[in-house]
C-alpha cells in the first residue's frame, strides 16, 4: 500500500483528507508541522507528500528547503496546499524538482486524482509548472 | 585759469633761460678772447726777451733794464709779473704787479721743454697766472729763463659790459608780457569754450556752445555743435529705446517670474531643457529630489547630480543631435539615492507659439509615486491577505462537504463532527467579515458612532462575562475590577463592547494554563482608563511596532499554533481612535501583555473636538 504523508497544523483538515485518501487506499501519515513531519521522514520516506504553508514551528516552505537540503535525491511528490496565488509566492520554490502548488480550497477527489497521475507517471512534475 | 597762468610762467622762465644762454655765450666768447690775446701778447713778448742780451735782462738799480721798461710800457691790466732767473734757478731781476709775489717754478730740463706755457695759483687769491717762459741763451749756452706771467681772465660780467647786457636784456622783458597778453587774446576764446564744454560736462547736459570765435576755431566750434545736435538726437534715441528696453525687460522678468512662480507651485518636480538639450531650469522640488541644489543642476552635467542611469539615458536623448525630442512618454524607475521611491518621468516637447511644427525644447515632469505605489502595494497586499483568511475557512468547509458525500462521510459520528466544524468556520467568517466591514467603515469615514451617555461598567461587565464563557473549561483566573459608580461616559456602546471584547478575546487566546485574565477599569477627573491584562506569551519590542498593523500575525510559533485572522488589535486602535482616544502597549510588563485604552470623559473640550 502506498503511503502518502499529510502536514497541516489545522485538525479538521487532517482529518478529512485522512478520510478521503484511506478511502482511496492509501496510507496516510498526519502531522502537524514541519518539524514534526522531518522527524517521520526520518523513520522511512513516503510515496506521496502533502503539506500546508501557514503552520508553526516549521512551516511549508521551510519544510520543502529542508526536504531538498536532507534528500538531494528524493523521488516522492510534494503538493503544496497554498491560499496564496501571487507568483512571487512561488519563487522559492525555483530549482525544487517533483513539486506542484495546489490552490485551496481543496477538493480531495482532484487531490486523490493528482496523486494517482504522479505515482503512476513515476515522475513528479518540475517545480512551478 | 590755470593753465594760461602756467603759459605765461613758461613765457618769463623760456626768455630768462634765452637771456642766460646768451649771456653764457657771451661770457664764454669775451673769456676766450681775452685768453686768445694774453697767449699772443705772451708768447711775442717772451720770445722778444728771449732774444734780448742776458746783460740788459739783469740791469737793476738805478739803472733802468729792459724789464722795468716793460713794467712801464705794458700798460696791460693783466699782466702780473716778468721774472729772470739763471741757471740755478735764482732771481735775478724781476718786475712785479702791485701785491703780487711770483710764484715758484721749475727749470725746465729738457731743451724741449724750455719754451713753452704753463699755469699757476697765486697763494693768496683765488686767482690763476698763466705763464710764459724762455731760455735765455749767450752764445748757444743757456744763461737763465724769461719767467712772463699774466692773471689768467676771469669767466663772467664786467661792469664795463654792463650797459650791452642791459641794451639785449630790456627788450626781451618787454617782448615778453607783450606775447603774454597777444597769447591770452588769441587764446581767450578756446578758453571760453573750455568753460563752456565744462559746464556742459558738469551739468551732464548737450546744448549749443555759443561762443563768438572765427578763423578755425569758428569751424570748430560749428562743427562741435554739430556734432552735439547729433549726439544729442542719438541719445535721446537710445534713451527712448532704454526705456522701452527696460519696460520690455520688467514685463519679461515679471512673465518669467511668473512662469517660474507656476513651475515651483506645482506638485511634480520639473525639468525644463532647451533645443540642445541644456538645462534651462530645474525647480525646488526636483532639486529636494536628488538632494543637490537648484544651482548644481543648472550648472553641472547631469553625471554630478544624478546617479541614476534611467535618468540619464532621458536626459542625453535630448542633447544635441540627439532623437527623440518630438514625444512624450513616460518612464518608470526607482530613485537609488532614496530606497523603494517610486519615480514616474513624462516627458513633453515644447513648441514655439507662433510655429507649433518648431520644437524650442523639453519639459520633464518627475511625479513621485511612491505613496500611490505603496498604497497600491497595500491594496494588494490586503486583498491577498483577505484571500488568504477567506480561503482557509472555506477550504475546510469545501473538504467537510465533499466528504459527506463519500461513504466515509456518512457516519453519525462524521455528521456531528462536520456540523461543529462548519459552524466553527462560519463563526470565523463572519466574525473576518464583519471586522473587516467595521474597519473598512472606519477608514472610510461612513461609520458615524452613535454616541450616548454609556455606563462602561455595565458594558466591559458584559465583554467580561463573554469573554469567561467562551475560555469554556481552561483553567484560568479571571478578575475584574472597576469602580461600582461611575460617570457615564459618552461613547458609541456597541463599538466600544468590540473593542473590549477584542483585547479580552487575545487575553484568554494567547494566554497560559493557570493564566490570569484582567480587566481593570479606572475613572479619573479627566478620562476613564480601560486595562485589559493576561500573563501569556506576551509581546516582543520588535512585535509591538507591527500588532496594530492589519492582519499582522506573530511569527511565534504559540500564536500561530493559534487561530486569529491579525483583524482584532488594529480593528481596536480604530475604534478607539473614532471616539479620540488612545490604545498603547503597557511595555514594562515582565510577564504577558496589557493593552490600556484612555478614553477622556464628556467635557467641553471633547465635546468641542467631537
Amino acid at each position: 500500500m502506498q503511503r502518502v504523508m499529510i502536514v497541516d497544523d489545522h485538525a479538521p483538515v487532517l482529518r478529512v483528507l485522512r478520510l478521503g485518501l484511506e478511502e482511496a487506499g492509501y496510507q496516510v501519515d498526519a502531522t502537524k508541522n514541519g518539524s514534526e513531519c522531518l522527524g517521520e521522514l526520518a523513520n522511512g520516506l513516503p510515496d506521496f507528500l502533502i503539506t500546508d504553508i501557514d503552520m508553526p514551528r516549521m512551516n511549508g516552505r521551510e519544510l520543502c528547503e529542508a526536504i531538498e537540503k536532507q534528500y538531494p535525491d528524493r523521488t516522492f511528490p510534494i503538493v503544496v496546499l497554498t491560499s496564496r496565488t501571487e507568483i512571487e509566492h512561488r519563487d522559492w520554490t525555483r530549482g525544487m524538482r517533483n513539486l506542484m502548488f495546489m490552490e485551496k480550497p481543496v477538493s480531495v477527489r482532484r487531490l486523490v486524482a493528482t496523486i494517482g497521475r504522479a505515482l503512476n507517471d513515476g515522475a513528479g512534475q518540475q517545480a512551478g509548472t | 585759469m590755470l593753465k594760461t597762468d602756467r603759459i605765461g610762467l613758461v613765457i618769463v622762465l623760456a626768455s630768462l633761460t634765452a637771456i642766460a644762454t646768451i649771456a653764457y655765450l657771451v661770457f664764454q666768447y669775451q673769456h676766450d678772447d681775452r685768453l686768445q690775446d694774453i697767449r699772443s701778447q705772451g708768447v711775442s713778448l717772451v720770445r722778444a726777451l728771449s732774444g734780448v742780451p742776458y746783460e740788459q735782462l739783469i740791469a737793476g738799480g738805478s739803472q733802468q733794464g729792459v724789464v722795468q721798461v716793460l713794467q712801464h710800457g705794458a700798460n696791460n691790466e693783466d699782466f702780473a709779473y716778468v721774472s729772470i732767473i739763471d741757471n740755478a734757478g735764482q732771481t735775478v731781476n724781476e718786475v712785479v704787479s702791485g701785491g703780487l709775489i711770483v710764484p715758484a717754478a721749475d727749470i725746465p730740463a729738457e731743451p724741449s721743454a724750455w719754451l713753452g706755457e704753463s699755469r699757476h695759483q697765486l697763494l693768496r687769491e683765488q686767482r690763476q697766472i698763466i705763464e710764459f717762459h724762455a731760455p735765455l741763451l749767450e752764445n748757444g749756452e743757456l744763461q737763465g729763463f724769461v719767467r712772463l706771467g699774466y692773471l689768467y681772465p676771469n669767466f663772467g660780467l664786467d661792469l664795463s659790459q654792463l650797459p650791452f647786457f642791459a641794451a639785449v636784456a630790456l627788450p626781451v622783458f618787454l617782448l615778453v608780457p607783450l606775447f603774454y597778453i597777444l597769447l591770452r587774446l588769441e587764446v581767450r576764446p578756446v578758453r571760453e569754450v573750455n568753460r563752456e564744454i565744462s559746464q556742459l560736462i558738469d551739468n551732464e547736459s548737450f546744448q549749443r556752445v555759443e561762443v563768438a570765435a572765427t578763423g578755425e576755431l569758428g569751424d570748430f566750434m560749428q562743427r562741435f555743435n554739430r556734432f552735439v545736435e547729433l549726439a544729442g538726437t542719438r541719445i535721446e534715441g537710445l534713451e527712448q529705446d532704454q526705456k522701452r528696453l527696460i519696460t520690455s525687460t520688467k514685463l519679461l522678468t515679471y512673465r518669467k517670474n511668473r512662469v517660474e512662480t507656476v513651475l515651483e507651485t506645482l506638485p511634480e518636480a520639473v525639468l525644463i531643457l532647451d533645443e540642445s538639450g541644456t538645462i534651462t531650469f530645474a525647480n525646488q522640488k526636483l532639486a529636494a529630489m536628488f538632494g543637490v541644489s537648484q544651482e548644481v543642476i543648472l550648472a553641472q552635467p547631469p553625471q554630478q547630480w544624478c546617479d541614476n542611469a534611467d535618468i540619464l539615458q532621458l536626459l542625453a536623448k535630448h542633447n544635441a543631435g540627439g532623437k527623440g525630442r518630438n514625444f512624450t512618454d513616460t518612464i518608470r524607475f526607482n530613485l537609488e539615492t532614496v530606497a523603494k521611491q517610486a519615480i514616474v518621468t513624462k516627458t513633453y516637447p515644447l513648441f514655439a507659439p507662433n510655429k507649433p511644427s518648431s520644437a524650442i525644447g523639453t519639459l520633464i515632469i518627475f511625479r513621485d509615486e511612491t505613496q500611490e505605489a505603496l498604497a497600491r502595494q497595500a491594496r494588494a497586499d490586503f486583498v491577498a491577505h483577505l484571500s488568504h483568511e477567506l480561503k482557509s475557512p472555506l477550504n475546510v468547509l469545501g473538504l467537510y462537504s465533499e466528504t459527506m458525500l463519500t461513504e466515509s462521510g456518512k457516519t453519525e459520528e462524521f455528521r456531528i463532527e462536520a456540523a461543529n466544524v462548519i459552524a466553527d468556520e462560519v463563526s470565523r467568517l463572519s466574525t473576518l467579515i464583519n471586522g473587516l466591514l467595521s474597519m473598512t467603515q472606519i477608514e472610510n469615514g461612513s461609520l458615524t458612532p452613535d454616541r450616548n451617555l454609556v455606563k462602561l461598567r455595565d458594558v466591559a461587565s458584559a465583554a467580561f462575562e463573554e469573554a469567561r464563557h467562551s475560555a469554556g473549561d481552561r483553567d484560568y483566573t479571571f478578575e475584574f475590577v472597576a469602580p461600582k459608580e461611575m460617570n457615564p461616559v459618552y461613547v458609541d456602546k456597541d463599538l466600544i463592547r468590540i473593542a473590549i471584547t477584542n483585547l479580552l478575546s487575545n487575553a484568554v487566546k494567547y494566554n497560559r494554563n493557570g493564566g490570569e485574565v484582567r480587566l481593570t477599569i479606572e475613572e479619573t477627573e479627566d478620562a476613564v482608563q480601560i486595562r485589559v491584562a493576561d500573563s501569556g506569551i506576551g509581546i516582543s519590542e520588535d512585535e509591538a511596532a507591527k500588532i496594530f498593523d492589519k492582519f499582522y500575525r506573530s511569527s511565534d510559533e504559540r500564536v500561530q499554533s493559534i487561530s486569529g485572522h491579525g483583524l482584532g488589535l488594529a480593528l481596536t486602535k480604530q475604534i478607539i481612535e473614532l471616539h479620540h482616544g488612545s490604545l498603547s502597549l503597557d511595555h514594562d510588563r515582565s510577564e504577558g501583555a496589557e493593552f490600556i485604552i484612555n478614553l477622556w470623559k464628556e467635557t467641553t473640550a471633547v465635546k468641542q473636538a467631537i
